[in-house]
């Protein structure tokens, strides 16, 4: 009976299905499982650097990256580990954010903890203001008295729309900067409809589709842990890897500049289809010392690194 | 090529079966995800056809095995279950014909790799054998993407569908004999 069981198979063979952990994720994250406490930590860095931190509201005049330079102070309130209070009244959304990589800017994603409402809505309003990473960057800075360029995002049946604040999107925003709105509100959908943008009512331009993931994304990605999470004993890392990448590879980083690997091993890639597939690896911190450290993952196996560019993530993180 | 175990985080393999599994619901989730998010969304496709009404049902399926966590507590009998709500609401999305139409009306995304000829020999193979099963009274293509997708035991699917061994078995042979005769050429 061997005939049916390979045509059915095949018959879904090309099935390749849409990445939808994010909008599984943000739907049963209930305040109590999902307390992460460095969010708290992070909206406070933004308040407290807000004065020193140069928010470009120069859209009109092409996105202007807020580099992670500008966001000094971020690191030592993102390692805060503080309880978290009154979570009932926040909720977690995926934001994509530009990082560099060998191939020039690519997308990488985070969970952010969000006030509670809208998902969409808390998603746009989030990529609007830096990320939670200090490698990262928005191309849609905040505005300084501007308001915000991208106003308000609605779920339609066949769109998703975004009105426009008071901006010309042609001019300004590059292609990877409507990807970066584009991957963010079909995370937080879970839907994957093109994106229409809308200005006063009345369309910008044709819907903008997703655009092929390996064009966009980062070829390697870390979902969890998030930047500034604090762990004792050991933790499961997770995140997403691009088709052709057979190798991840996670290393603890130490020392002043994160040069010296004190931990190292492979993570497990669920491969067997096209397109993004999932890694998992099972971190054991058992012999390091309380303190900050970088957890990175690339895709080359750096040992034996002789074959094309290595991709990278990485995530600082506390040893309790 | 490796995969995603089982294995809770924290227990090891050789001492799983003697004790309880300590995943919370959220790691039981991801583990679940990672190794059997494709294969679920595809066994929906061969039931509900539309691979976005699949994406939806699985979603759906995977909330629904998060809250339910707490009193499943096993990675086996969430499967278990699992499966059996991605059946279910397959089902109930076919009776929602309003569904079913909005989303044929949307547009798919084209083929990644139009190879001419052969590529479209492909899929006239794949959606002849996808209106087949269409064809089919519905509890005969459930039993047969069970058996023949999921390679499922008869026990498996008896308790999958709520029916007894009996009917699976009269199921599964009524259902591939009309199979064979609609997909002759393919066989």
């Amino acid at each position: 009976m061997n005939d049916l069981h390979d045509l059915f198979e095949d018959a879904v063979a090309d099935v390749e299905p849409a990445d939808r952990l994010d909008a599984i994720r943000c739907r049963t994250s209930s305040p109590a499982q999902a307390a992460r406490p460095w969010f708290r930590a992070a909206a406070l860095t933004v308040v407290g650097t807000a004065a020193t931190v140069t928010l470009v509201a120069a859209l009109g005049s092409g996105p202007q990256p807020t580099g992670p330079a500008e966001h000094g102070g971020h690191e030592e309130a993102g390692h805060a580990d503080r309880p978290a209070e009154d979570d009932a009244a926040t909720m977690l959304v995926p934001a994509y954010f530009v990082g560099a990589s060998p191939n020039g800017p690519r997308l990488y994603r985070e969970f952010d903890r969000v006030p509670a409402g809208d998902p969409l809505q808390g998603a746009l309003e989030r990529i609007q203001e830096p990320p939670s990473d200090p490698d990262y960057r928005t191309l849609w800075a905040v505005g300084t008295g501007a308001g915000l360029a991208l106003e308000s995002a609605t779920l339609r049946d066949t769109t998703i729309d975004v009105e426009l604040g008071p901006i010309d999107l042609d001019q300004a925003a590059p292609e990877l900067a409507v990807q970066q709105v584009v991957y963010t509100l079909q995370a937080a959908a879970g839907r994957q409809l093109p994106v229409r943008f809308l200005s006063n009512g009345r369309p910008s331009g044709s819907p903008v589709d997703a655009a092929r993931q390996d064009e966009v994304l980062n070829p390697v990605s870390i979902s969890d842990p998030a930047e500034g999470n604090t762990y004792a004993g050991s933790f499961i890392a997770r995140g997403r890897v691009g088709a052709g990448e057979r190798t991840v590879e996670w290393s603890i980083l130490d020392g002043p500049d994160a040069q010296s690997a004190v931990a190292r091993g492979l993570a497990t890639i669920d491969a067997g289809g096209g397109g993004f597939a999932p890694w998992t690896a099972e971190v054991d911190l058992s012999g390091l010392a309380p303190g900050t450290y970088v957890f990175s993952v690339s895709t080359a196996d750096v040992r034996l690194s002789a074959y094309g560019p290595t991709f990278t993530d990485t995530r600082t993180i506390s040893v309790r | 090529m490796t995969t995603v175990t089982d294995r809770p985080p924290d227990s090891p393999a050789s001492r799983q079966a003697s004790r309880q599994p300590t995943w919370t619901a959220d790691q039981a989730l991801e583990q679940l995800y990672a190794a059997h998010w494709r294969s679920l969304v595809r066994l929906s496709v061969l039931l509900v056809r539309d691979q976005g009404v699949a994406e939806e049902v699985v979603q759906d399926a995977f909330v629904a095995v998060h809250g339910r966590w707490g009193r499943l507590r096993d990675p086996g009998r969430a499967l278990a279950y699992l499966r059996q709500t991605v059946v279910n609401r397959s089902r109930s999305a076919l009776r929602h014909r309003a569904v079913v139409e909005r989303h044929a009306a949307r547009r798919t995304p084209p083929p990644e790799e139009p190879g001419a000829d052969q590529a479209a020999l492909v899929s006239d193979r794949r959606a002849a054998v996808l209106d087949a099963l269409r064809a089919l009274p519905q509890r005969q293509r459930e039993v047969l993407a069970l058996r023949y997708y999921l390679d499922l035991s008869e026990a498996e699917i008896s308790d999958t569908l709520g029916i007894s061994r009996g009917a699976v078995k009269s199921h599964a042979s009524r259902g591939a004999a009309t199979l064979r005769t609609l997909l002759e050429e393919q066989l």
